[in-house]
């Protein structure tokens, strides 16, 4: 699976997410960056849900700093978590409107993405969506402050 | 602050033979407790996060107010951590996955 990035300016002042009167999220996200999405709420399931993934522990750090592993709950509440979330986005990867509750869920995927760019994911994600870390990091900082202002009004 | 109860030892009940009272006795059982200490939900600073991402995911999670969750995230950038919420471990580990799948850094300790 490869989606190369989109031809998207991070320094451009393009509003992704726009607050509606009624509460909703307007989308206005080109199509190849909503597929580009996809791919990493994809790439992310599948690390989540891995046995032995190293997004268990290397990219959320455990919640117990004293033990080497967190246990089955945890494990099992943070897989659910992540599986929502991606589920979320590619349910809805086409939608031009969404809720307040479902632009949350994309907020998680972004920042897992970002936050996965520097960690053990970061050389997978890279490979699978056909980008430099550079560019992945500027476009998932752009999405995430964006959304992060919508979701702040 | 919450408190659990973290252990409860059951002794095994003696035995009528054991007892030499025969019949109709009641048999006190002895409980031990133990109190458990509130666990807390530390949120560490890190430099990923934006103040902005802080402080809408922590109105989100424990519904703080704006004031409230500003100030959090000013003591988190300014001091390194905060501790954001204490209770009982399993809510605290709940709270802290949930930052932890906004991509924030917090960690769960006993007080």
């Amino acid at each position: 699976m490869s989606s190369a990035l989109p031809d998207i300016d991070p320094e451009e002042d393009t509003k992704i997410f726009v607050p509606l009167p009624e509460g909703n999220l307007l989308v206005v996200m080109p199509p190849l960056l909503r597929t580009w999405l996809c791919a990493l709420a994809r790439a992310l399931d599948a690390a989540a849900t891995a046995e032995q993934g190293p997004m268990s522990l290397n990219l959320f750090g455990p919640v117990n700093p004293e033990l080497d592993q967190d246990d089955v709950v945890v494990v099992l509440q943070r897989q659910m978590a992540v599986d929502a979330a991606t589920a979320e986005v590619l349910d809805n990867s086409t939608a031009t409107e969404i809720t307040i509750d479902q632009g949350f869920d994309w907020l998680r995927v972004i920042q897992l993405g970002l936050r996965a760019v520097s960690g053990p994911l970061g050389d997978q994600l890279i490979l699978e969506l056909d980008v430099t870390s550079e560019l992945l990091a500027s476009v998932l900082s752009m999405l995430s402050f964006d959304l992060c202002e919508a979701l702040s009004l | 602050m919450e408190h659990l109860l973290a252990a409860s030892a059951v002794s095994p009940a003696p035995s009528l033979s054991d007892t030499g009272l025969g019949t109709n006795v009641a048999v006190l059982e002895r409980v031990d407790t133990a109190v458990e200490l509130p666990y807390e939900v530390i949120l560490w600073d890190d430099p990923v996060s934006t103040m902005a991402l802080v402080v809408i995911v922590l109105k989100r999670v424990f519904h703080f107010s704006t004031e409230k969750a500003t100030e959090l995230m000013m003591i988190a950038h300014e001091t390194g951590r905060v501790v954001v919420w204490a209770g009982d471990r399993a809510e605290a580990e709940s709270y802290c996955v949930q930052l932890h799948t906004f991509g924030l850094s917090a960690t769960v300790s006993s007080s």
